[in-house]
Order: structure tokens, then C-alpha cells, then sequence
């Protein structure tokens, strides 16, 4: 190759002594100097190309790779994130007014009004947060609040009120969190007709239009709480209690119960609250007398009259039953509007 | 005296002619190699474009349950070419297909959405890629374009 690029652009030159290297070159090939080393210049120049291709190659892989390993869409989280908040704090906001009004700490405002203007702090918050966080314009507003009615028998005794069978509710479109909280040494063991109104065990009626779903409240042999749904499954406490008291959530389909140091423990059961039912329904106690104990729920006050809050032993305060607030999320990249309602605790099937 | 100087002659038309063959070598080898490499760059490349895609598709009907949505709109993390190519993104409920038809690339990736995917293909030598969410009846369509 050394020899290709050796002319110095004397071609045709002849001294008059002796043959030079470059005069031999040029005179065998008879080439113009500006001819001369094309191979080594076209080499060249492929090398460039494959370098610049290969340059490109191994950049687009690591650019892959480097693709690979980012999240997925960052917005997206934020948005959903800031969604989620804004439904937690919303549930925080009508528990705890609900609460409240419940133990009588409240003004003169009713809840829903109460309700409203903690929403103003919260969502004003929210939205300057996200904003200086994320740099999103996101927003909470246009809230529509449900009422309802908190239902309950705040001092422990029988589940009856003078009648055995009665009805709590009627014709309502929505409960949530109906818990009881159960003395296990009151509820009969293992009763061999569960619905005889004699012997039988307490339980919760909820009547639909068309079909009714029951679930049974009785103590086992060996001293455990029983949930028993019917046509569904039957689950225990997590611990044999005969003293304390057996916390039962029918909307979660949780039992939780004490163990020996007095720490409450939860069993999950895997059922849906009145499934596939429809509204309106109505919601019986059955053999009342047969468990003792206290119970709370929310209803949803469609139609206003769905509440009995006639027997003494029973209390109702005005309670926020939902929530519903349009959840606005945009950025240069991003656009999101949604409606979500809040209820906190109310079982899927029965969602208005 | 004639026969003078031959051998360096022939040394030269040799040393072209080896220089030619080698340089021509090179080069096919080269070419067929960094050809081959393209390929199989911009067919991974693809395949993690399309990979993400079909997340943020997902991530998309994710937010779509989330309460009663009227207006969702992403624009969608795609770069504009792999190996210096343009691309098409094809989306279909059976899943994403991108092809770079020049750089002899394609991948197909599936996804799952509970939303029904509604959507013609899209060059994104074009612009921006923009994954939208319809209310009633709901359909996600991927198109190209701006969010706002």
C-alpha cells in the first residue's frame, strides 16, 4: 500500500543521472499524479461509513437499554396517585364527621355542610401540593354529597327490640359498614335450626326486590364466633373466645376477636354483602334476643324515610353516606378527568 | 535489456490486485455484518417500544376504571426512530405491531386491555403519539398528535 501514495507529483519527470523510485511508478502505469492512491482513499472511506453505522448501532442499543429500565409513564402514576389521595382523604373527612356527629361533637351544622367545608381545606391543599410537586394542574371540585343516616345500638344488649324480628332499614338504596360487635358468651352453640325463632341463632336479613341473602351469628363447639352466609361460606374467628367481645364486619367480611393477651386478630371471609341482590332493599334482624351486643351502619337516606329509628335502644344521627367529587389532572403531556364517588366501606354489590 | 524492471512491475499490478481483493472483502464483510447488527438493533428496539406501549395502554385502562372518566389523554413515550429509521405502530386488540419497513425490522408485542382497542395504525414519522381514552361506547385509540 506504502508504495501507492509514494508520488510526490513529479510524474513524467526524467533526471538525467539516474531512475528514480516515483519516475519507475509513473512511468509503468502512465497514471496522472491526482490518480494515484484511490484504493487506500475508497478503504478509507468505507472504514468511516462502517464506523459512523457501528457508532450508530451500539447507540441505539444502549438507548434501548437505557429505554428499558425507565418507568413507564410517570404522569400516569402521579395521576392515579393523586386520585387515590384525594378518595383517602375524602373517606378521612366523612368518617370522622360522621364520628363526630355521631358522639354528639359537632356544631350546629348539619354533617353534609361540615363535610363541605373540610373538603374546601383538603382539596385546596391537594391541588398546591400536586402542583408544586409534579408541576400538574390537578384539581377537586364539584362535590356532590349524599346524606344518610348512622344507625346503631350504642350500648350493648339484646338485638331486639322488644320484638324479636325486626326491620332496621327499608327500601334503601345503599348501606355501608355495617359491623357488630358481639359478647360471644350470648350466642348459642352450634343451634340445629339456625332459623327457629326459639332456638334458633340471630341473623341479618337483607330482602331485594326478588331474593333475599342471610347471614347466621352463632358460637361453635369449641367456642369460636361463626359467620355463617348462607349459600355461602362459613367462617370462624381467629381465636375460641367465650368473654370480650367479637368484632363483626359483614360489608368487609371480617371477624376479628381478641387473642389470650387481649390483641385484636382478624379473619377475612370471602363473601360479597348481599350479592347480586339489586336495590332497594330492606335489612331485618332476625332472633334478635338470641345474641347480645352492638351494631352500626351508614344508610343511604334514598328515600328519607328508609330509616326506623323508632325502638329506644337504637340511635340515628344525619351522616355523610357519599362523596362525589370531579378529580381533574393536566400537564403539557397528560389530560384526565374523572368523577369518583366515596363511600368508604360499602360493599361493591350493592352500590347504587 | 528490455527485461529490465519487470519484476517491479509485476510487484505493483500484484500489490493492486491484492489490495483490491482484500479492500473488496472488507468491505462485503463489513456491510454484511453492520447490515446484520441493524437489524437485530432496530428488532429489539421494537420490541422494548412496543413493550412500553403496550404498558402505557395498560396503564391507560387502569386509569379508565378509576371512578367515571370523560376525558383521558396520554401522550405516549415513543422516540421518533430506531437505527436512524422511521417507524409504523400498528394497534389492534390482538396486539402491537411496529414494523420499520426500511430498516428490514418488525415486532409484535402483546397486551391486555379490559377497554376495547379501537385504533388505525400510526406513523410516527409524524409526530407525537397520543393514547386516548372515549366514554361510551369506551374505546382507547391510539393516534398521532397532540394531547391538548
Amino acid at each position: 500500500m506504502a508504495d501507492l501514495d509514494s508520488g510526490d507529483g513529479s510524474g513524467g519527470r526524467r533526471s538525467t543521472g539516474q531512475t528514480n523510485e516515483s519516475d519507475r511508478f509513473t512511468s509503468a502505469g502512465d497514471h496522472s499524479p491526482s490518480d494515484r492512491a484511490q484504493l487506500v482513499l475508497i478503504g478509507g472511506l468505507i472504514l468511516a461509513f462502517t464506523i459512523v453505522a457501528l457508532t450508530l448501532v451500539v447507540n441505539s442499543v444502549l438507548y434501548t437499554d437505557n429505554v428499558e429500565s425507565r418507568s413507564t409513564l410517570p404522569v400516569a402514576e402521579n395521576a392515579e396517585e393523586f386520585t387515590a389521595t384525594v378518595e383517602e382523604s375524602i373517606a378521612r373527612v366523612i368518617t370522622e364527621e360522621n364520628r363526630r356527629e355521631w358522639n354528639g361533637l359537632t356544631g350546629p351544622d348539619p354533617p353534609e355542610t361540615e363535610v363541605e367545608t373540610d373538603l374546601g381545606v383538603v382539596t385546596r391543599l391537594l391541588n398546591t401540593s400536586e402542583l408544586e410537586e409534579h408541576g400538574a394542574m390537578a384539581t377537586v371540585d364539584g362535590a356532590q354529597i349524599e346524606e344518610g343516616k348512622r344507625v346503631g345500638q350504642p350500648a350493648s344488649g339484646t338485638l331486639d327490640t322488644g320484638t324479636d324480628d325486626w326491620y332496621v332499614v327499608n327500601d334503601t338504596d345503599g348501606v355501608r359498614n355495617v359491623t357488630f360487635t358481639v359478647d360471644p358468651s350470648s350466642l348459642p352453640v352450634d343451634p340445629s335450626d339456625k332459623e327457629n325463632s326459639s332456638n334458633g341463632a340471630f341473623h341479618v336479613d337483607v330482602i331485594g326486590p326478588s331474593d333475599t341473602w342471610t347471614a347466621f351469628v352463632y358460637r361453635n363447639s369449641a367456642d369460636y364466633t361463626v359467620l355463617d352466609v348462607k349459600g355461602g361460606p362459613t367462617c370462624k374467628s381467629p381465636t375460641s373466645n367465650t368473654t370480650g367481645t367479637v368484632v363483626l364486619d359483614m360489608t368487609e367480611g371480617a371477624i376479628r376477636s381478641p387473642n389470650g393477651t387481649g390483641a385484636m386478630q382478624t379473619a377475612t371471609c370471602d363473601y360479597r354483602f348481599a350479592e347480586g341482590l339489586g336495590d332497594p332493599y330492606d335489612i331485618r334482624f332476625a332472633n334478635g334476643d338470641r345474641a347480645s351486643g352492638t351494631f352500626d351502619m351508614v344508610v343511604d337516606e334514598e328515600p328519607a324515610t328508609a330509616v326506623t329509628c323508632a325502638p329506644a335502644s337504637v340511635s340515628c344521627t344525619d351522616a355523610v353516606y357519599s362523596v362525589s367529587v370531579d378529580v381533574t389532572y393536566d400537564t403539557e403531556t397528560f389530560s384526565y378527568n374523572t368523577t369518583v364517588r366515596v363511600a368508604p366501606g360499602e360493599p361493591r354489590t350493592v352500590a347504587p | 535489456m528490455t527485461d529490465r524492471a519487470v519484476s517491479s512491475q509485476v510487484s505493483f499490478v500484484l500489490t493492486i490486485a491484492i489490495t483490491t481483493i482484500v479492500v473488496a472483502g472488507v468491505t462485503i464483510t463489513v456491510v454484511g455484518f453492520i447490515g446484520e447488527q441493524r437489524q437485530s438493533a432496530a428488532e429489539s428496539e421494537l420490541r422494548v417500544i412496543g413493550q412500553r406501549l403496550g404498558a402505557q395502554l395498560m396503564w391507560v385502562d387502569r386509569l379508565a376504571t378509576r371512578g367515571d372518566v370523560s376525558r383521558l389523554a396520554v401522550e405516549a413515550d415513543v422516540p421518533g426512530t430506531v437505527v436512524g429509521y422511521t417507524y409504523l405502530i400498528e394497534v389492534s386488540a390482538s396486539g402491537i405491531t411496529l414494523t420499520a419497513e426500511q430498516a428490514g425490522a418488525s415486532a409484535t408485542v402483546s397486551f391486555v386491555t379490559t377497554t376495547p382497542i379501537n385504533s388505525p395504525p400510526v406513523s410516527v414519522s409524524s409526530g407525537d403519539v397520543v393514547i386516548v381514552y372515549q366514554p361510551g361506547p369506551e374505546r382507547i385509540t391510539v393516534r398521532s398528535g397532540e394531547v391538548n
